[in-house]
């Protein structure tokens, strides 16, 4: 590119150009963040589940406790891998950003209120599910995904209700909303914008 | 007789007006990723970076990423203005 002048219409061309490239270049691989936290959930809900089956001890659910962690730990090694790579931060990505950092921090804040009060203790699955489907749903809302929406919605809804109503194990809920809330919709944007972006390449 | 608005010559120039284009839809962006959108020469983009800044259209923070050094840039509110001052000129004479 150089810095020569221009025609009105080249300048306007240049302008849309430059806006598509760089949404097209966010949307690759937006998924991942969703398809890795999902994972993580999914992984620690089959353990405790496995854990709590195989010995009968209620304690296994501290494991919980241990998403954030491992979460933040495998996000922090991919960050570091990725270092040197070009960076950029656009308004969509940090607004869905700061969404699911304030799911995490609202999630272990009220599990940590109600497991160290003492009472309510059952009511830490139906609000994380909640939370995750409304995280979800918003998440849905900006990226304009219909499917991702409804995805989140139904976790909400569902989840909670399932869980409070038909008295069905925690891990069975989570683990099923972590893949229906992440699992899935991180791998619908992926393949979509992997389309969006061969499409434009040819 | 509509009068033709005059463009500013700042962003009245391809890679400039690039560079302003990509940083109008982000909240940041490094260098990297700004030569690698435009497909500029290091060099180019730097001397036109210099330029947008002295401007004040763009902040430039230069900082480290673990041992590498990163330019980062953002566009300013003067910058922002004057992008859409640009756009309504250039209506001025899409329109004709």
């Amino acid at each position: 590119m150089e810095t020569t002048n221009l025609s009105a219409e080249k300048s306007l061309q240049l302008i849309t150009e430059m806006i598509e490239k760089s949404r097209r270049d966010f949307e690759r691989n937006s998924g991942n963040p969703m398809i890795i936290w999902g994972s993580v959930v999914l992984v620690f809900a089959i353990a405790v589940w496995f854990m709590i089956s195989s010995t009968s001890n209620m304690y296994w659910n501290y494991l919980w406790f241990g998403i954030p962690v491992a979460g933040y730990l495998i996000e922090f090694i991919v960050h570091r891998n990725r270092r040197n790579e070009k960076k950029a931060v656009n308004f969509i990505n940090s607004t869905i950003g700061k969404i699911w950092i304030f799911y995490g921090l609202i999630s272990v804040l009220t599990a940590l209120v109600l497991v160290f009060s003492g009472r309510f203790a059952g009511l830490i699955t139906p609000l994380v599910v909640l939370l995750l489907g409304f995280s979800t749903a918003l998440t849905g809302a900006i990226i304009k995904n219909t499917a991702i929406t409804a995805g989140g919605v139904i976790t909400a809804v569902g989840g909670s209700y399932l869980y409070l109503a038909g008295g069905l194990d925690a891990s069975l809920v989570i683990g099923t909303a972590a893949v229906v809330a992440l699992i899935i919709p991180g791998i619908m944007i992926n393949i979509k914008t992997h389309k969006t972006c061969k499409s434009s390449r040819n | 007789m509509q009068e033709f608005k005059k463009l500013n010559p700042l962003l009245h120039s391809e890679l400039r007006l690039a560079v302003i284009s990509l940083l109008m839809e982000l909240e940041e962006a490094d260098f990297v990723y700004i030569r690698e959108m435009t497909g500029s020469t290091a060099g180019n983009l730097s001397v036109q970076i210099d330029k947008l800044s002295a401007a004040g259209y763009i902040d430039v923070e230069k900082g480290f990423s673990g041992k590498k050094p990163r330019t980062t840039c953002r566009i300013t509110e003067a910058g922002r203005m004057a992008f859409e001052e640009y756009v309504e000129s250039l209506k001025s004479y899409i329109s004709r």
